[in-house]
């Protein structure tokens, strides 16, 4: 009751003082805005990940495969499990009809309804299976030749496969990408995707009969589904699993999904328990992006850096908000002096303060809410078209609308974190104002300095009558000068905190989805297309072709050779080993020795990669290296560059089937412990006797990622050698074989056309549909085709980043307009003292220049601080859960940032300034003062 | 020597029905060294009337010259130019600027000219002004006796042709209204400043040499003070 008087006071001195109470109510509604893209635009680009994630291996976030019907009840019994969706593996049986002599047997699953959806099983032709009789078979079967179409019959005698290890193919074989070992006489069982490598002397294949057969009618054609493996030796077909079926099965397949709001930390551990000894898969490319996957170290780096960016985005908001009410609260100090001079106690000026600013939430909060959830559908609208006619990617988007995630949580933490903004906010003015008297609180002069203050004729010397009054106005106001310097800071620190944060989160991005072990990245934006072929030959004669035509603009021939040859243990450096050993150390889940070591990670010859660059990029390359082109560029004493930084970890170094105790990543440098002018012995196999060939390397010179940034990403956990044409035609005469072709070694044509080049265009378009289904040894590819999955989704959360921090840094740049005229507003009146005293709008002009760059010096050296330290914890934390990732420093968002601030700082003085009617200046002189 | 000259000066606050005619056809003369008191009730247009003559505002019509410029035809730079050496401004409300100290508020007008600090020039104003000993205070460490004498040392530095004052001693007591008025009267006469007072006070306003009393914007009087005193008497 008491209260009532000072808010109705308060309710009137709000509604005169329009400009004023807008611009306090416009900080907190970006505040509001910003936390509601924050949360929701989160939330919302999670699913929109998952819904694009999903295309690549389904709906599914767990499946497990081999369990029993006691295991399926466990299972169904979790709270956290949403669906659960049965299917099976009948086996394999002969396909009579196959044209591929490597793939002669159809591999069929039966799935229930559900499956189909969850798998992303896209038809292409016909129908999906309605009875158990029917089948859907891949297109990669046709694709490959054979003569079946819909409606057609396969009669399937379903087997198991085996192999039988053989005495004339030495002690043992080894398959180290499916983890078997087979030793003559020993018969082992393979996985679904061995290959089929016919008749050899090393092992031999068995069938068992399971003892099922079954008659199927071809009644649909699927796209090749995304578990299909091109050197499978079965094409996949899927028939109907009937829900009467399952409970009579013994043992089968279960997928589920879960519901991630549920979902308690150590749930993987639990799947895991529950099946035992079966085989059990985690979609992690769906659940990771939630902090779900069954990956801890990652599911800690996406929880630490939400955390982080919300903190941050918390901070900030209260810096702004601070400033706002700062400003406000100075101006309105002199009514709630007057209040305080009739007798309002300290408690009625704070109720003051707090009033109006629930007030103007109360107002913001719904406002904020809508106008964030319209930014955010707004972008995720735009976002869809964009990252597919711009960025080419709608083979891997969603279809339809992208629906925005507003979950209840959210928005309560909305609520919660901008009522709490808000309540810290005006906290420190309201104690301020209530600690202030009367006559200080009438006077306005709180924010003065107490102290006498010197002239400085040196000063004004120097810097001329402007200088003298921006330099007394930052030292002397040093709390309202403090506004615009935080206000500016906050925007420059969040841009650069954001985007270091963004770039970490994408380095992650990057490493995981990439993880795949050897491969050259090229920046294929320039080119027009990509010709690649295991032929030199033929990849010779295209490059001919290509040449003679006046349509071409230019060509650039690499050659790649991935797992090429052999070297010393000791050409790799100690830290190589190191960190190696490191990594089997997780595997055994133990220290190992060293002599374990050496003997399970057979230390003693290591596989090298080769990229033999044309002419023009190695001459480049030899100067970043300090090396003589010369040098290599001679074929009769072979030289190379080498890289000399790698990448190790958990997912690239893989020890046979076992699993790591987490994930872990090494960054090493050097790679190798070779100097300038040593040599290294590489080990080839011939081409035509088989047998090793020995080659003398030179090591020319050595590069950094960096250097070789700007021509080729090379991600390996072995060594790259880069060579030159002549070197490298050297190694394609030892390693070619009778067909022409170098195992393991592959051209690559970069094409570059002109722009009306429509004839050659067309040609090449030619070849690369004959290429998708004829030549073996050559694929043509527009470029725009050449992303792979991770790829694009690599740049789908590089776009989704993008967005965030122009997001963040488009509110906080509001927020400093804001800061700025407000704080122009509040100085109307020591313009017009100025103006009256004859001071010119040029020299008042210069005046706020001066000023300016005080205040960005102020913020610069503040931001400096600020984003140091953030990045400092940022990249300890990441190094620390990740491994030792390189994190380059946010130089050009530091710049750019500095360049924005710098030019809105500069335009918003202005404006604010030169918006203001001069003639109104003249009524502030007339103010009353005390 | 006339040194100031209005003619047919009138201000037009608002448009249409809003309009608030401030001056009404005012038109006057004012001699180099005079000290002319203007007089009238609240609202009457004598603060209006004091900033067109000083160039802070301007009319809706008619002209002021001094000397021989009409300074309104003047641009906004040549204008500010003729406000920092021409016209001294002393306001009731003082005016300082809050984050100079005393020195540096008196040296405003002359550092706004682009002149190097004349030091013996701020000694000798601090000095007349009593303000020596609170050289480097802030406005807001001072009382406001001394915060009028901080402002009327700002407009005597350049020495101004013309000193213009409104209500100066409107916020003080009598004891500081009456130093305040002697060292304006001070330096009308050693100077030979024009002195242009506006005031309530009847006894300041006799000191002056002429009274103009303004009422709805019409100067309805402008008399000798020593004839009115005659007539007094």
């Amino acid at each position: 009751m008491k209260n009532r008087i000072v808010w109705r006071v308060t309710r009137r001195y709000m509604k005169q003082n329009k400009k004023r109470t807008f611009t306090a109510f416009l900080g907190i509604l970006f505040m509001v805005v910003l936390m509601t893209c924050v949360f929701v635009g989160k939330d919302t680009a999670i699913a929109y990940l998952r819904q694009v994630a999903s295309q690549k291996d389904g709906k599914w976030q767990v499946s497990m495969y081999g369990i029993t019907q006691k295991e399926l009840s466990k299972v169904q019994s979790l709270p956290y499990v949403a669906e659960t969706a049965v299917s099976m593996d009948l086996g394999y049986t002969s396909l009579a009809e196959s044209k591929n002599p490597l793939r002669p047997y159809l591999f069929v699953k039966a799935y229930t309804a559900l499956c189909f959806d969850w798998m992303n099983i896209h038809l292409k032709e016909g129908r999906l299976p309605e009875h158990e009789g029917e089948l859907l078979i891949s297109e990669s079967i046709l694709d490959d030749g054979a003569d079946l179409g819909i409606g057609d019959t396969i009669d399937a005698d379903f087997f198991q496969r085996t192999i039988t290890g053989l005495s004339s193919g030495g002690s043992k074989t080894i398959f180290p990408f499916y983890g078997i070992e087979v030793t003559p006489g020993e018969t082992v069982s393979v996985p679904q995707n061995f290959p089929y490598y016919g008749k050899n002397d090393s092992f031999r294949e068995n069938q068992t009969p399971s003892g099922k057969s079954a008659s199927y009618q071809i009644v649909g054609i699927m796209e090749a589904p995304s578990f299909e493996t091109k050197d499978g030796a079965g094409y996949p077909a899927l028939t109907l699993l009937s829900d009467t079926a399952v409970s009579s099965l013994s043992t089968f397949n279960l997928s589920l999904t879960m519901d991630l709001s549920r979902l308690p930390s150590q749930y993987s551990q639990e799947l895991r328990s529950i099946a035992s000894d079966c085989e059990i898969d985690f979609n992690n490319y769906l659940l990771i992006f939630s902090g779900d996957s069954s990956d801890s170290t990652l599911n800690l780096v996406v929880i630490f850096l939400q955390v982080f960016f919300a903190l941050i985005i918390m901070g900030a908001s209260v810096l702004l908000i601070c400033n706002v009410f700062r400003l406000s609260y100075l101006e309105r100090s002199r009514y709630l002096g007057m209040l305080a001079s009739v007798g309002a106690t300290r408690r009625q000026k704070r109720s003051s303060v707090y009033y109006e600013a629930f007030s103007l939430l109360l107002a913001a909060l719904p406002l904020g809410i809508f106008l964030g959830i319209g930014v955010v559908e707004l972008g995720m609208l735009l976002l869809n078209p964009f990252l597919g006619k711009i960025l080419m990617l709608s083979d891997y988007l969603a279809e339809g609308a992208i629906p925005l995630a507003i979950s209840p949580g959210a928005i309560a933490l909305i609520l919660l974190l901008s009522s709490a903004t808000v309540l810290i906010s005006a906290f420190l003015p309201a104690r301020r104002i209530a600690k202030t008297g009367p006559i200080e609180c009438i006077r306005q002069d709180t924010d003065l300095r107490r102290q006498p203050a010197r002239t400085s004729f040196f000063l004004i010397r120097r810097l001329k009558v402007e200088g003298m009054l921006a330099v007394n106005t930052l030292r002397r106001q040093k709390k309202s000068s403090r506004a615009m310097v935080s206000a500016a800071s906050v925007f420059m620190t969040l841009m650069v905190v954001t985007s270091f944060g963004a770039s970490s989160l994408l380095r992650i991005a990057h490493t995981k989805l990439d993880s795949s072990g050897a491969a050259v990245g090229t920046d294929l934006k320039s080119w027009d297309y990509l010709a690649v072929g295991d032929n030199s030959e033929e990849i010779h004669a295209l490059t001919d072709e290509l040449q003679s035509s006046k349509e071409t603009d230019t060509l650039r021939l690499w050659y790649t050779g991935t797992f090429l040859g052999l070297v010393d243990g000791n050409v790799y450096s100690q830290e190589f080993w190191d960190a190696y050993h490191d990594i089997f150390n997780l595997y055994y889940r133990r220290t190992l020795s060293e002599e374990e070591f050496a003997s399970l990670a057979m230390t003693s010859e290591k596989v090298i990669n080769l990229l033999a660059v044309d002419s023009e990029t190695l001459d480049a390359l030899a100067k970043d290296a300090g090396a003589d082109p010369d040098l290599l560029h001679n074929a009769e004493s072979p030289s190379a560059l080498i890289v000399n930084e790698g990448e190790l970890s958990t997912d690239t170094v893989r020890v046979w089937q076992m699993t790591p105790e987490h994930y872990r990543f090494y960054h090493i440098e050097p790679m190798t412990s070779l100097k300038t002018g040593k040599k290294l012995d590489l080990r080839l196999t011939s081409g035509t006797t088989e047998e090793t060939a020995n080659l003398e390397v030179t090591a020319a010179g050595f590069l950094t990622k960096q250097q070789i940034s700007q021509y080729a990403g090379l991600s390996s956990d072995y060594l790259w050698l880069i060579i030159g044409p002549e070197t490298c035609q050297k190694i394609l005469d030892i390693t070619k074989n009778e067909e022409g072709i170098s195992p393991g070694i592959s051209a690559n044509l970069y094409i570059r056309l002109k722009s009306n080049a429509s004839g050659l265009s067309r040609r090449l378009d030619d070849l690369s549909s004959d290429s998708a289904s004829g030549s073996d040894s050559m694929i043509v590819l527009p470029v725009y085709l050449t992303q792979d999955f991770s790829g694009a989704l690599y740049t789908i959360i590089q776009v989704l980043l993008i967005c965030f921090v122009v997001l963040t840094s488009v509110i906080c740049l509001l927020n400093l307009y804001n800061s700025i005229s407000g704080r122009m507003t509040e100085r109307k009146r020591e313009f017009a003292i100025l103006l009256s005293v004859g001071m010119t709008k040029k020299q008042l002009k210069k005046m706020l220049l001066a000023e300016s760059w005080g205040i960005l010096l102020q913020s610069l050296l503040l931001t400096a601080i600020a984003s140091a330290f953030c990045i400092f914890l940022i990249r300890e934390c990441l190094t620390r859960i990740f491994g030792n990732i390189v994190l380059p420093l946010p130089l050009p968002a530091f710049s750019a940032s500095f360049l924005i601030t710098l030019l809105a700082v500069f335009l918003i003085t202005r404006y604010s300034f030169f918006r203001q009617n001069y003639s109104n200046l003249l009524e502030e002189l007339r103010r009353e003062s005390v | 020597m006339e040194l100031l000259r209005c003619e047919h000066i009138t201000k037009i606050y608002g448009k249409g029905a809003a309009a608030v005619k401030a001056l009404n056809d005012v038109s006057f003369r004012v001699e180099q060294g005079e000290f002319v008191s203007i007089v009238g009730p609240s609202g009457s247009g004598k603060s209006t009337l004091l900033h067109i003559l000083g160039g802070v505002d301007k009319p809706t019509e008619g002209k002021v010259f001094v000397g021989n410029t009409d300074i309104h035809t003047l641009n906004e730079d040549k204008l500010a130019i003729f406000r920092r050496r021409q016209i001294g401004l002393v306001y009731q409300f003082y005016n300082l600027l809050p984050v100079l100290n005393v020195e540096e508020n008196i040296l405003l007008p002359h550092l706004l000219d682009g002149r190097p600090a004349n030091k013996e020039r701020l000694e000798k104003i601090l000095s007349q002004m009593g303000l020596s000993a609170q050289r480097h205070h802030l406005p807001s460490q001072l009382s406001g006796g001394q915060q009028q004498r901080v402002s009327i040392g700002r407009a005597l530095f350049n020495h101004p042709a013309i000193l213009l004052a409104d209500e100066p001693t409107g916020n003080l007591d009598r004891k500081n209204s009456e130093e305040i008025i002697r060292l304006l009267m001070e330096s009308n006469r050693s100077q030979k400043q024009t002195l242009i007072l506006i005031t309530h006070d009847e006894s300041i306003a006799l000191k002056a040499d002429r009274m103009l009393c303004i009422e709805d914007g019409r100067i309805i009087r402008d008399e000798r003070i020593r004839i009115m005193k005659e007539e007094i008497r």
